[in-house]
């Protein structure tokens, strides 16, 4: 997954957000939650979707409430609050697929994030908004420099002044961060230079990425395009049709239904698939030494 | 390839009453190696900037320079941008991009060069440094030498025909130096392009070059041959004389006959010939030693899985001595130091305080400065004026810090250090990016100020620096402090970690460490007390 | 992509795609299309002006000001990771639109946004902060960009408002909007509440280090500007 052309991952991830984001059914959720949990856990490991979960509970658990608490819409009341209000079967349903939704959303978030590293991202952006590709780039290149210097300066603040009072930690930190700007703001002219004298602004710049595209994209957004188009019309179909309120109603199960769901599935399952057939490829290479 | 050609050139500072540069008229043949030296502030690199449109600084001038016989002012920005290639002085400031492959390819997609073309000359000069290893990484995370070695590197892809470096190796410890110094030769041997460097150290550029130009206050010393430059500053009593390397100096203080030596190989040549007598060298003496800082089995490291920086380490501070401590790259020097001044605490073993005025001098000084002048930066002190007089700052009382120069910034950074009273003082690198003669003056001031009573301990990979003046030296390897000893014992007993000047003349005068003791001996005479001075 | 084409990109995305998208959205995404309405606002109000900014032909100096800018907001929102909400982003952020105006104001602000969730995670919440970020920097370049030393008070009374009534609400509807189907007052009304002392606590740091590092900042930035000359680009 990681290796495929910038292109074909960002429309898979870009495909998934939006119907996640968009289709609150609970079956299309709950597909979506367990593709992006298991995309997640072969890209990082059970330990990065561990980590993730952590901080994405808390999250969910914010999201039931906050519907169930104030959204008194809907006909089933479960109980009422002490200012009169209920709380409605509805408006719980919908937290949690709410919650869902924002799950799914998180993980497929942290794979993209393992897959569209900065500089695919550069890459895919780079024919549309050159400046601003090349902007970040700089930044990113700068980032980590910026914040090491910040903590060099605190650190050597530290030695001039040891009081350990609040004010006088925010007095280093307002110093660090003025002596880092300084040094900074320094130290771009030399970068500036550096770009002229490499020819930055003598005419129209072209643009090196390094993706390939090859027989796996081909079949990759071969597969991309056909489950994108069976998932859309199903849910244009009503396969994905979802009433909250006043009172539930969802798209059955049918026979048709099922099948558009498949689809669905089958569109998340897909960068566990072309994982498998990397580490597939790599057994059978590696054995055949 | 191409020729460079600087006829009559004089150039003034905009609000400067004196040119920087005057009546320069200089050339760098096709494929010639040019060496350009001078103490900071003689003009290196603003003659150097001239050679680039685009970087040339604003100001009045006249006289032209020409590449391969037309005018600079003739040639477009995009074809400079080509033919002559730029390495600056800073190794993180020049890098652009946050990829290493994304920096080789910046140039030339600036000029361009359709990605088929740009594929085969980035993976082209990848393999040409060796860089294909570390193709992939983010250029942050790329040491201090592998990040100017990228400098290169990404200048010569867009396949220039002069490539000018301005005092590359200045940020760089020695080994990192040598190594980029050799890539220019090999640049210059292999693709012939025409090189014009401007270089502090000369110990090694020296040998490389086909011609030397000294500069000082914006005109030309002294220039020819190595041999020939070397000869005239010894006949004209140059006090760039200095900054030549050991066995130049040394040839030079033996009266300067025969052929100039250029490395020591020729320098143990020379003395062969009339070989010195023994002798016996003082060994330096701290005033006191009374300890204020001690280390004792310290363990640390930075996360909890990562490896050990220090692996028990002890380290003993004393008043009134100046604590030399060097070693390689990445051995733990600065993480020692940081142990000393409090920022970090150990895991294991403990460090005993007998102060509390602790300060220390980072590698960038500027990390120091906060408020806008350096008059309100002294304003704890108690004299001002005193310590600016001490660190030379009297004219620079009112600049904003971050405008200062590099040596000019050091000393202002001192003096705020000094400001507070410390005991201890803990220096990052000090002698990073100072000229031979500047040098001299700070190993002098150190020493004042360890007769006065200050610890000073110094991290540093400058050896030459450190024999002169330092008491005590220690070298840091595998996260503990390994012989510490004075340093005189500490230095003749090493092989490599030691001065060319050793080196040269262990056979007869294995105590060493000095040129002037070297000469002395030589002639005879008694040894020089140079360290009391 | 030609300029030309990028042009016409831009112009088909705005004009044809987003209305189409949002009248469709609405009819079959009827519990979703708040959402879908603001998403897509924030790509129409973000993409002209980045597309500006690539017509424009910026100069090295400008880039590399901008990316040290952006850079710095999106460190200190690292090194600030110990307190939550006591963060110097948009200070950063304001100031750099007081010293440089409207569009680096913008540029600086949206560009940390996305910047440091590069380090922290990117999430549905991006686009938001984006937004944000970038609505503060270039308010901040409309109300001080003209002058040419803002006041301390003036700062630091724009920072307050700014975080508390504009960052921090934004942000606090666009969580409502992704979590919630529909939008009432009632509901909108508790995000608010539900937001108010982080808000306060986000307001008062950006008031704290307005007024500590404000001025001495925008001295430095000011003097940049007028020794390279860059960035001066009438607003």
């Amino acid at each position: 997954m990681k290796q495929l052309h910038c292109a074909v991952s960002f429309g898979f991830f870009a495909v998934v957000l939006i119907v996640t984001m968009l289709v609150l059914h609970p079956a299309y959720i709950a597909i979506s939650l367990l593709g992006a949990a298991g995309s997640l856990a072969a890209l990082t490991g059970w330990h990065g979707l561990r980590q993730r979960i952590r901080w994405v509970l808390p999250l969910m658990v914010l999201t039931v409430f906050f519907n169930a608490a104030f959204q008194h819409r809907g006909v089933t009341a479960l109980w009422y609050l002490p200012n009169g209000n209920a709380v409605t079967l509805e408006s719980t349903v919908f937290g949690l697929c709410a919650a869902g939704m924002l799950a799914a959303a998180v993980l497929w978030c942290g794979c993209m994030h393992q897959v569209l590293t900065s500089d695919k991202l550069m890459a895919l952006t780079g024919p549309l908004l050159p400046s601003v590709s090349l902007l970040f780039s700089m930044a990113l290149r700068m980032a980590p420099r910026i914040l090491r210097r910040l903590r060099e300066t605190y650190d050597v603040q530290k030695v001039l002044d040891t009081g350990r009072d609040p004010v006088s930690v925010l007095r280093r930190c307002i110093r660090a961060l003025s002596a880092t700007v300084s040094w900074m703001l320094e130290h771009a002219v030399v970068t500036a230079d550096s770009m002229k004298a490499r020819g930055y602004g003598v005419g129209k710049r072209t643009h090196f990425h390094r993706e390939r595209w090859g027989a796996d994209e081909t079949v990759f957004s071969a597969a991309l395009l056909l489950l994108t188009a069976l998932t859309l019309a199903g849910i244009f179909s009503g396969s994905g049709t979802e009433v909250f309120y006043p009172s539930l109603q969802f798209s059955p199960p049918t026979a048709m239904n099922l099948a558009a769901w498949c689809c669905w599935a089958l569109l998340c399952t897909l960068p566990m698939l072309h994982i498998g057939k990397e580490a597939l490829a790599w057994r059978r290479s590696a054995s055949s030494i | 390839m191409a020729s460079i050609c600087i006829e009559h050139l004089t150039f003034t500072y905009p609000l400067s009453s004196r040119p920087a540069l005057r009546d320069l008229t200089l050339s760098a043949e096709e494929g010639e190696f040019l060496l350009l030296c001078g103490e900071s502030g003689c003009g290196k690199t603003t003659l150097l900037r001239h050679l680039k449109t685009a970087l040339t600084p604003h100001g009045t001038r006249s006289g032209e320079i020409l590449l391969d016989g037309k005018p600079l002012t003739e040639i477009s920005a995009r074809e400079q941008a080509e033919r002559i290639g730029f390495v600056l002085q800073q190794p993180e400031d020049q890098i652009v991009t946050d990829k290493v492959w994304h920096e080789l390819a910046f140039g030339p997609e600036n000029l361009g060069v359709a990605p088929e073309v740009l594929r085969r000359r980035v993976g082209e000069m990848a393999s040409f440094f060796g860089i294909q290893e570390w193709f992939d990484r983010d250029t942050d995370a790329l040491s201090g030498g592998q990040k100017q070695l990228l400098n290169l590197a990404s200048v010569l892809v867009m396949q220039p025909e002069v490539l000018i470096l301005d005092e590359p190796t200045a940020r760089l410890d020695p080994i990192a130096a040598a190594e980029f110094l050799r890539a220019v030769e090999r640049v210059n041997r292999e693709l012939g392009v025409t090189v014009l460097l401007s270089e502090q150290r000369l110990e090694l550029a020296l040998g490389m070059a086909d011609r030397a130009v000294v500069l000082h206050q914006g005109e030309t010393a002294a220039w020819g041959t190595p041999r020939e430059v070397a000869r005239r500053l010894y006949e004209t009593k140059s006090p760039f004389f200095a900054a030549m390397p050991a066995a130049v100096r040394i040839w030079g203080g033996l009266g300067a006959k025969g052929d100039c030596p250029m490395d020591v190989r020729g320098g143990k040549a020379l003395l062969r010939q009339a070989p010195p007598k023994e002798m016996h060298f003082p060994v330096a003496e701290a005033s006191s030693d009374k300890p204020l800082l001690q280390l004792k089995d310290v363990w640390f490291r930075y996360e909890k899985n990562a490896p050990d920086v220090l692996r028990g380490m002890e380290l003993t501070v004393q008043q009134g001595e100046i604590l030399a401590i060097l070693g390689g790259n990445g051995c733990g020097k600065t993480t020692a130091l940081r142990l000393l001044a409090g920022t970090l605490r150990p895991q294991r073993g403990k460090i005993t305080r007998q102060t509390q005025r602790v300060s220390m001098l980072p590698q960038e000084p500027t990390a120091l400065f906060t408020r806008p002048s350096l008059r309100q930066e002294l304003a704890e002190a108690e004299k001002p004026d005193e310590l600016a007089a001490l660190m030379e700052l009297e004219d620079l009382l009112d600049r904003d810090p971050g405008d200062l120069s590099g040596g000019e910034q050091q000393r202002a950074a001192m003096a705020v250090l000094l400001a507070r009273k410390p005991e201890v003082l803990l220096l990052d690198e000090p002698t990073k990016g100072m000229d031979a003669m500047f040098r001299r003056r700070f190993g002098k001031l150190l020493q004042r100020l360890a007769q006065s009573g200050l610890a000073i301990d110094l991290v540093s990979h400058d050896v030459e620096f450190c024999a002169e003046f330092a008491h005590r030296a220690g070298l840091l390897f595998d996260g503990q402090l390994l012989t510490e000893d004075d340093s005189r014992s500490f230095f003749t007993g090493n092989h490599f970690y030691t001065t060319a000047t050793n080196r040269m003349a262990r056979q007869w005068l294995p105590e060493a460490l000095l040129c002037e003791e070297v000469i002395a001996a030589c002639q005879n005479g008694d040894a020089p007390d140079s360290r009391q001075s | 992509m030609s300029e030309r084409g990028r042009t016409r990109f831009a112009a088909v995305l705005t004009l044809v795609l987003i209305p189409a998208l949002v009248l469709l959205g609405s009819l079959v995404w009827a519990n979703r299309q708040f959402y879908l309405v603001s998403i897509l606002a924030i790509v129409l109000s973000l993409l002209p002006m980045l597309l500006r900014f690539e017509r424009r032909g910026p100069q090295a100096r400008e880039l590399v000001i901008l990316a040290t800018l952006m850079a710095l907001a999106a460190a200190s929102r690292a090194a600030f990771s110990f307190a939550p909400a006591f963060k110097p982003v948009a200070a950063v952020v304001i100031l750099s639109g007081a010293a440089f105006g409207c569009e680096a104001g913008f540029l600086v602000g949206a560009g940390s946004a996305f910047l440091s969730n590069f380090f922290f995670g990117q999430g549905p919440w991006t686009p938001w902060q984006m937004l944000g970020f970038g609505v503060i920097g270039f308010l901040a370049g409309l109300f001080f960009a003209h002058r040419y030393q803002p006041k301390r008070l003036g700062l630091c009374i724009f920072g307050f408002l700014a975080v508390f009534l504009l960052y921090g609400p934004m942000l606090d509807v666009g969580s409502v909007l992704m979590v919630s189907g529909d939008v009432n007052r009632e509901v909108i009304l508790a995000a608010l509440a539900s937001g108010v002392a982080f808000n306060a606590i986000h307001a008062s740091a950006t008031v704290i280090f307005l007024a500590l590092v404000g001025e001495p900042l925008l001295r430095k930035l000011d003097r940049v500007k007028i020794k390279y000359g860059i960035l001066t680009d009438a607003e």
